[in-house]
């Protein structure tokens, strides 16, 4: 049944991981040899290098990696191995930030003129500040209607309301949709689709602060999402604190669904197939899982960012775009084997 | 075995209200160490409520209950977990956990080591019979066979002795059971006894109870009707008032053993 041990599965995606970001790296509508990389000239390659493509790779795997995780433990928390991070409105609330800050943008400028003009040095734009606020609005919201002081918060509640606020945006969305003119809808729609070719070092600090953070405060849940896997009362009989093992994950996904959100636009598949995959290989154990998915998210996303440059070089496809078509026929080919395979 | 000097569970009083119906009223008994106690009574008589309070889960209108001599209240998540193992009516699992994988989740209160943890496991795998299981996906079992890997996952989360005496509270382990491990399971349960660890086990069948248990605690309508040793509770009078069904014992007269025959009365007592 299992294909691999948790184990080495991550050894096995670590040593993929390395000729995946130098390929990511080196590989691009212009080529040139990845020794202009040392060379301390300001030739045009080594600026290319240097400020685009490494900043890019290292983007799309830090990004790829906190989707993955966000995605995984969220699956967790719902005990759902379907769920996916939209469930508890993230993405539909980051779109709606994103679409106000693409159509009331000139307004805002005018109004916060100083507080942006420090946002934009550190490297994010107001469309990326807007799909951060809604995206964690619209959690806040999820999270304070389905939590009861009696009863904790309620999971299915969750799910529900999730689906609720999901709507409501989706309709705003249209609203803004309907009034935009043709320029802000192309930059609406695109944004939707993802894209990473915005990537520069101080997103990349970003993302990477991100994840660290996301390692740290998952080190010792692994057991607990293991628990919490078999029910919320056997998780409780086993000695898991649920309320506070609960909040603590969907402040995490939220937060780490935000970020990237924020910094590469919604991005689809990855936060519900990676994991997936790795459970069809080696198993739900948190132990390993929450690992193996960070390595295969930031595999799979640097693959499918690298593609979508070299598709219909010079110009780029949409990112999420590419993740479908390369995740879900994937996804789909494993499913058939596990099923065979019983 | 344990001196028993004070019982390892004692309710007191307790009662249960949930939006102003009276789940459990009044109840009062005490479990001892190493002794088995059924809890028996019909749909609705409160078995579950009082389980559910026994393991926390269901906050108490009324009295208290003490855990070795400590109000449940006062005892920390984690320490709780490694004396008392409860298994409720259902789990529901959908991740392709092995069978193995399910009954190490019970070692996960323990800090005992990886070495210790899989050997306690696989002892547990091979008492409850489900070693041939054991590298089977969860989700591929029958309800019976998973309701065995439950039950072994919790016999494993409370397998090694630890400070005070243990005890193990089982929500209808056996409702899926076939025959022969319905009696797999009463003779295990015994022999956990032995070793001083208290079961508290909510039982429908009450031949299975008879055998298996020390005394026997009916509950009807959210009380105690009687609690004692099983012959002085399974009476006929007794049946028909919590249960609306006649009862007569029949002698086995090879073996001697009594065994309790039913005829539906006309009503079903609601």
């Amino acid at each position: 049944m299992r294909l691999l041990e948790g184990q080495k599965l991550c050894w096995l995606l670590i040593a993929a991981a390395v000729p995946v970001l130098i390929m990511a790296i080196a590989v691009g509508p212009v080529s040139f040899p990845l020794t202009s990389l040392f060379s301390n000239d300001n030739s045009q390659s080594a600026l290319i290098l240097r400020e685009i493509r490494i900043p890019r790779a290292l983007l799309s795997a830090l990004v790829g990696a906190v989707l993955a995780i966000s995605g995984a433990v969220m699956q967790g928390l719902f005990r759902n191995p379907l769920a996916d991070p939209s469930l508890i409105g993230v993405s539909a609330g980051a779109s709606v930030g994103t679409s106000v800050a693409i159509m009331f943008g000139g307004y805002l400028a005018g109004a916060f003129g100083g507080w942006l003009s420090i946002s934009t040095l550190s490297g994010l734009s107001l469309i990326s500040i807007g799909a951060f606020l809604g995206g964690a609005g619209a959690v806040v919201l999820v999270y304070r209607l389905s939590t009861s002081p009696y009863r904790g918060t309620s999971v299915p509640t969750m799910l529900l309301v999730g689906i609720a606020i999901g709507a409501l945006a989706a309709a705003l969305n249209n609203l803004m949709s309907f009034m935009a003119d043709n320029e802000m809808l192309r930059r609406m729609s695109l944004w939707q689709m993802g894209n990473l070719d915005l990537a520069n070092w101080n997103r990349v600090w970003l993302c990477l602060a991100m994840l660290v953070l996301f390692l740290i405060l998952l080190r010792n849940q692994s057991s607990n999402l293991n628990a919490l896997l078999l029910g919320e009362s056997e998780a409780r009989h086993l000695g898991v604190n649920v309320q506070a093992t609960k909040r603590r994950i969907i402040v995490l996904a939220a937060l780490g669904v935000g970020v990237s959100t924020a910094l590469a636009g919604t991005i689809a598949f990855v936060g519900l197939i990676v994991p997936h995959m790795v459970r069809l290989i080696s198993g739900p154990d948190h132990r390993s899982l929450l690992l193996a998915s960070g390595i295969m998210g930031a595999i799979m996303l640097m693959l499918a960012d690298l593609l979508s440059r070299l598709v219909i070089a010079p110009a780029e496809l949409p990112v999420g775009v590419i993740t479908a078509f390369l995740g879900v026929p994937f996804f789909v080919y494993l499913l058939r084997q596990t099923v065979s395979a019983r | 075995m344990h001196a028993k000097s004070h019982p390892v569970l004692q309710i007191d009083s307790v009662g249960v209200d949930i939006e102003g119906v009276t789940l459990l009223d009044q109840v009062s008994m005490s479990v001892e160490a190493g002794e088995v106690i059924a809890l028996v009574g019909p749909n609705g008589a409160g078995k579950s409520t009082l389980v559910r309070a026994i393991s926390g889960e269901q906050q108490l209108s009324r009295g208290k209950i003490a855990f070795n001599n400590a109000p449940m209240a006062d005892w920390p998540l984690e320490a709780l977990a490694v004396h008392m193992a409860f298994m409720p009516q259902q789990s529901v699992l959908d991740f392709p956990f092995t069978a193995r994988e399910v009954v190490a989740l019970g070692r996960i209160p323990h800090s005992t080591g990886q070495l210790i943890d899989s050997q306690v496991v696989e002892q547990v795998l091979a008492y409850l019979d489900v070693g041939y299981l054991a590298d089977r996906v969860y989700p591929s079992l029958s309800g019976g066979e998973r309701q065995r890997v439950q039950l072994a996952r919790v016999l494993a989360q409370i397998w090694t002795p630890v400070e005070h005496p243990r005890l193990l509270v089982l929500d209808e382990p056996t409702s899926n059971f076939d025959l022969a491990h319905q009696l797999l399971v009463v003779k295990l349960l015994r022999e956990i006894a032995f070793q001083g660890i208290s079961v508290l086990v909510v039982m429908h069948d009450l031949n299975l109870a008879m055998i298996c248990a020390d005394r026997i605690a009916m509950l009807c309508c959210g009380q105690l009707q009687a609690i004692g040793r099983p012959e002085s509770v399974l009476t006929s009078s007794n049946i028909r008032q919590s249960f609306g069904v006649d009862a007569e014992f029949i002698q086995d007269s090879v073996t001697g053993q009594k065994h309790l025959a039913f005829t539906a009365t006309d009503r079903v007592k609601t």
